[in-house]
């Protein structure tokens, strides 16, 4: 059984954020499971095209088709294919009708596409057959989103009368009761939010500008310090850590912050508008790649690895962006993928001159020095005259 | 794992009945005495049509117009409307729509249109918005009329209008231009003129915006360069100098849509209050001497809670509670509250959007027009906004959200929280519309203000505000030694229970121009106990015992009131 747990952990997920109800399949095939299980795992990864051919797979040894259409409607939604997703999920349904998550998960899809009616809807589906905190908390959010805020509170409650320790509803409210001007009682549910997951910035985030807010700034400059040194991409966090400072009177180290808050939104209004266009045409590779770049350049590389990840579903034979996925993982200090994905590259095109070269500078940087010398007489192989990899070369001779 | 058939049927229960409890509205039964009439046919102006050119392309500019509102064209007391008419594409449209109308108050509640007999009807162009005030102090009111191109003065020369636009020194900046501002900004008796600066956008460079990746649509302004807002010195002689640099207006992002001049730090100077799109809100602090320091960052009025820049659009700014403390209101997007900033001390606001209750129930709505006035006369400022979407058929894909949307009139308990009267009292500020322009005058004389809003592409709308309960006091300022117009003016006006704080502006709002009359409400009160008029040069007077009912003149040293 223990096995089972991580694939629960993720077979009610819609975004890696949130927190999810695991049940037990009680049906599923031993065989099954372990491809479904390296499948979460791949999708952890954002490796989509891997997940999608071990459902496949998965799908060959089970009867019980309803796991393995959820599983792939899970994979859609990551993707925002919200059609195919959708299609899977009712796969899923017709498969197994009472087949717990699947209406929540459509209702996260609806709420992601701001379809907040229809995600009432499905949440409410849900609800009736499973009246469990998450798709409580999901349908407060919905009636947020269309200005209900009375039935939002109350789902949100109902939601944490079901599980006192749910922080994302204790969050939500929290929110709710910051938009409504009650200050007093966000705090409080911002408070039980960030005592329940204290390692949640977002959390600790929202509990920090409620403090400034309530002129209580100088109890917030710790944990805005530690939000920005954790996201310094953060402009919220830099705007509510200039403004507390200048109030407790550290008036240059404040506008330091105010000065980079802008700075950081600049770059941040640009990541918004490449979503927006992501959004718009969910077909262009090369949109994920551009959202990808910026948010590498921002330091938000999990983010960057999955939108190129998404570019690379839709272009798999795309060398360029799988150059820039191998780069990512270098930058995140991770050599062995970045190598194994720049063999990958170079497997499936050996006159990628480029590749060589990146695969030479990173086998010198760890002191393989036949391998870099290798791939840079690869360079050559194949250009003869490239200045870097002769440079390379002779540097790496004279040592 | 299965649910019992109960379970079922009470989750659904619960579901609708808290759907149900949303509707309802926090109203006594004083705010739904409130009522507004819609008389803008029997009025007369109900063939006016907004016009956008549009033709398909789907230009950025065509989203975006116009405003309007109130002048006294003809110095008879009453007002008289003045309103943008829009503009086509040259080689796009067969015909031309005129720049701007003109409409006469007949004083019986009816107006006609004087635009060809005051000598507006021969300009074409592409055109935004409207201020007003007498530029070159001979007692009328003159008016400056933003467009796409080239920008207009025209001076009132006794009821008809010249364009002395050409070698004014305002005629050479051919930028996107929006809201104007009228002020004193260094107190040498000539207005000053602000001109808010939008995007740098041209049919050449526009961009393919879509919302459902097939289709072009509406741009939001992220995807352009802003254009720096200039600032024009009133030599005194009909000419303006571009002093914007000079006097501490760059750098500044640009994309601004609206102005209001405060004095926040009551030291007599009059500072501004710009709203800007997608960029973040600015703060002038004028030095004392007609330059200014921008301090909107520092002072926390710039940005949302989160530090992101909203798309601000009209902005007002007043005392609306006991605190004596100045207010920013500032209209924003669909899922941003409008924006309520209250001068806390020193250089210092703080953000009062969901504290005054006014920060959520503007979620759902997109807000252009907005300004401060005394809906019921009860001695407090309310606020209204016009509001409207920019991307056409908005609800199909993005939910909860619609093109067209009602207006909303947030009364305030006096002291600073606001409700929200319209989905209470309906009537015509219920009635969805594609807001823009919002002003307020009292055109019938009755001493409650009624409302002006235009929309984008289609009519005009005068809501007569038919609340007549309560007493009133209006009250007109001459400055003889500042500006005549006594712009930057501050009234005080003390009853039993109350201090009102006023001031005599241009500005505020989106594109739009009010009357420069003061409304103290008195409420059931018969008089008003005291005024007093601190002047633009710092000298003060006061008054005694001044019973409402009725519309007075003050001019500056006189020490005496002359009622109209």
């Amino acid at each position: 059984m223990r096995c089972l747990i991580p694939l629960l952990l993720f077979l009610y997920c819609c975004t890696s954020n949130e927190k999810q109800v695991v049940d037990v399949l009680s049906s599923s095939n031993p065989r099954t499971n372990r491809f479904l299980l390296k499948g979460s795992d791949a999708l952890k990864q954002h490796n989509f095209i891997q997940a999608l051919a071990l459902a496949d797979s998965a799908d060959k040894y089970t009867v019980q088709k309803a796991d393995i259409h959820f599983f792939k409607g899970r994979i859609y939604s990551e993707l925002g294919r919200f059609t195919e997703a959708e299609q899977a999920y009712k796969n899923a349904l017709k498969a197994t009708p009472s087949y717990r998550g699947v209406w929540n998960n459509l209702g996260n899809n609806a709420y992601r596409q701001q379809n907040f009616s229809q995600a009432v809807d499905y949440y409410i589906q849900e609800i009736t057959q499973n009246q469990a905190p998450i798709p409580l908390r999901a349908l407060g959010r919905a009636f947020v989103e269309l200005g209900k805020t009375d039935s939002a509170r109350t789902f949100f409650q109902k939601a944490i009368d079901l599980d006192m320790n749910y922080a994302a509803a204790h969050f939500n409210l929290a929110q709710l009761e910051e938009d409504e001007g009650n200050f007093k009682q966000a705090l409080q549910h911002a408070g039980r939010a960030y005592g329940i997951e204290p390692d949640n910035f977002e959390y600790r985030y929202v509990y920090s500008t409620l403090l400034v807010q309530m002129d209580r700034g100088s109890e917030a400059i710790f944990n805005l310090r530690k939000i920005v040194e954790k996201w310094p991409w953060h402009h919220g966090a830099h705007y509510n850590l200039g403004r507390a400072l200048i109030r407790v009177g550290q008036k240059t180290d404040g506008e330091n912050h105010l000065e980079q808050a802008e700075r950081v939104r600049a770059a941040q209004a640009k990541i918004d508008h490449l979503e927006n266009t992501v959004r718009a045409l969910p077909d262009d590779p090369y949109s994920y790649a551009a959202l990808a770049f910026a948010l590498r350049k921002v330091g938000r590389y999990n983010d960057a690895m999955h939108s190129y990840k998404v570019a690379l579903y839709l272009e798999p034979e795309n060398f360029d962006i799988w150059n820039n996925v191998a780069n990512l993982y270098l930058i995140q200090g991770d050599t062995i993928t970045a190598l194994a994905t720049y063999n990958y590259i170079v497997d499936r095109n050996p006159t990628l001159t480029d590749i060589w070269l990146n695969m030479g500078v990173v086998y010198a940087l760890s002191n393989q020095k036949t391998k870099a010398r290798n791939a840079w007489k690869q360079v050559l192989a194949y250009q003869s005259d490239n200045a870097a990899a002769l440079n390379y070369l002779k540097k790496l001779n004279g040592n | 794992m299965s649910p019992c058939p109960a379970g079922k049927i009470t989750v659904f229960f619960v579901v609708i009945l808290f759907i149900a409890c949303d509707s309802k509205q926090p109203a006594s039964t004083k705010k739904m005495q409130i009522n507004f009439t819609d008389v803008t046919a029997t009025a007369g102006l109900a063939n006016f049509r907004h016009v956008t050119g549009a033709v398909g392309d789907k230009w950025f500019p065509e989203s975006m117009g116009s405003g309007g509102g109130f002048i006294d064209y003809n110095g008879d007391g009453w007002s008289d409307i003045l309103l943008v008419g829009g503009g086509t594409w040259p080689g796009k449209s067969v015909a031309v729509a005129p720049a701007l109308f003109l409409y006469h108050n007949n004083q019986d509640g009816t107006f006609k249109n004087v635009t060809a007999a005051a000598g507006l009807a021969d300009l074409h162009t592409y055109g935004f918005g409207i201020t007003v005030a007498d530029y070159d102090n001979d007692d009328d009111q003159d008016f400056f009329f933003t467009t796409i191109w080239q920008n207009h003065l025209f001076r009132n020369d006794g009821g008809t209008f010249t364009n002395v636009s050409l070698g004014s020194g305002l005629d050479k900046d051919l930028l996107w231009s929006t809201t104007a501002i009228f002020f004193d900004a260094d107190q040498d008796g000539w207005v000053d003129l602000y001109v808010g600066s939008y995007v740098d956008w041209s049919p050449e460079n526009d961009i393919w915006c879509t919302l459902d990746g097939s289709t072009k649509n509406y741009c939001t302004p992220e995807l352009y360069d802003g254009v720096p807002s200039r600032f024009y010195s009133n030599n005194g002689d009909g000419t303006f100098t571009d002093k914007t640099e000079q006097a501490g207006f760059l750098p500044s992002p640009g994309k601004m849509l609206g102005a209001v001049e405060l004095d926040f730090n009551n030291d007599g100077w009059p500072d501004l209050a710009v709203a800007s799109d997608t960029q973040r809100d600015l703060l002038y602090v004028n030095n004392g001497d007609g330059t200014f320091k921008e301090i909107g960052a520092v002072s926390g009025m710039a940005y949302d809670e989160n530090g992101r820049a909203r798309a601000g659009m009209g902005i007002d700014a007043s005392v609306v509670d006991n605190s004596g403390k100045e207010t920013i209101f500032v209209g924003n997007f669909s899922k941003e509250m409008i924006s309520v900033f209250r001068h806390q001390s020193g250089n210092f606001f703080e953000d009062r959007a969901a504290l005054s209750k006014i920060g959520r129930p503007s979620l759902m709505t997109l807000t252009f027009g907005l300004f401060l006035f005394d809906a019921e006369l009860d001695g407090d400022l309310d606020l209204f906004t016009a509001n409207g979407h920019v991307q056409i058929g908005i609800e199909h894909t993005q939910d909860g959200i619609y093109y067209r949307q009602p207006s909303h009139l947030f009364l305030n308990d006096g002291d600073g929280h606001f409700f929200d009267i319209v989905p209470s009292i309906g009537g015509p500020l219920a009635q969805p519309i594609v807001g823009r322009g919002a002003a307020y005058s009292d055109y019938d004389k009755n001493g409650t203000l009624d409302i002006l809003v235009t929309e984008n592409s289609g009519p005009v709308h005068l809501f007569r505000n038919d609340n007549n309960e309560n007493n009133f006091l209006r009250v007109n300022v001459k400055s003889t030694t500042g500006n005549r117009n006594g712009l930057s003016t501050k009234l005080v006006g003390i009853t039993k229970n109350k201090r009102m704080e006023r001031r005599v502006k241009t500005g505020s709002s989106f594109m739009s121009h009010s009357e420069t009359t003061v409304t103290f409400g008195l409420g059931s009160e018969e008089a008003l106990d005291s005024l007093y008029v601190y002047w633009p040069n710092g000298s003060m007077e006061r008054f005694h015992n001044i019973h409402g009912g009725k519309e007075i003149n003050i001019t500056e040293g006189r020490g005496k009131l002359a009622v109209q």
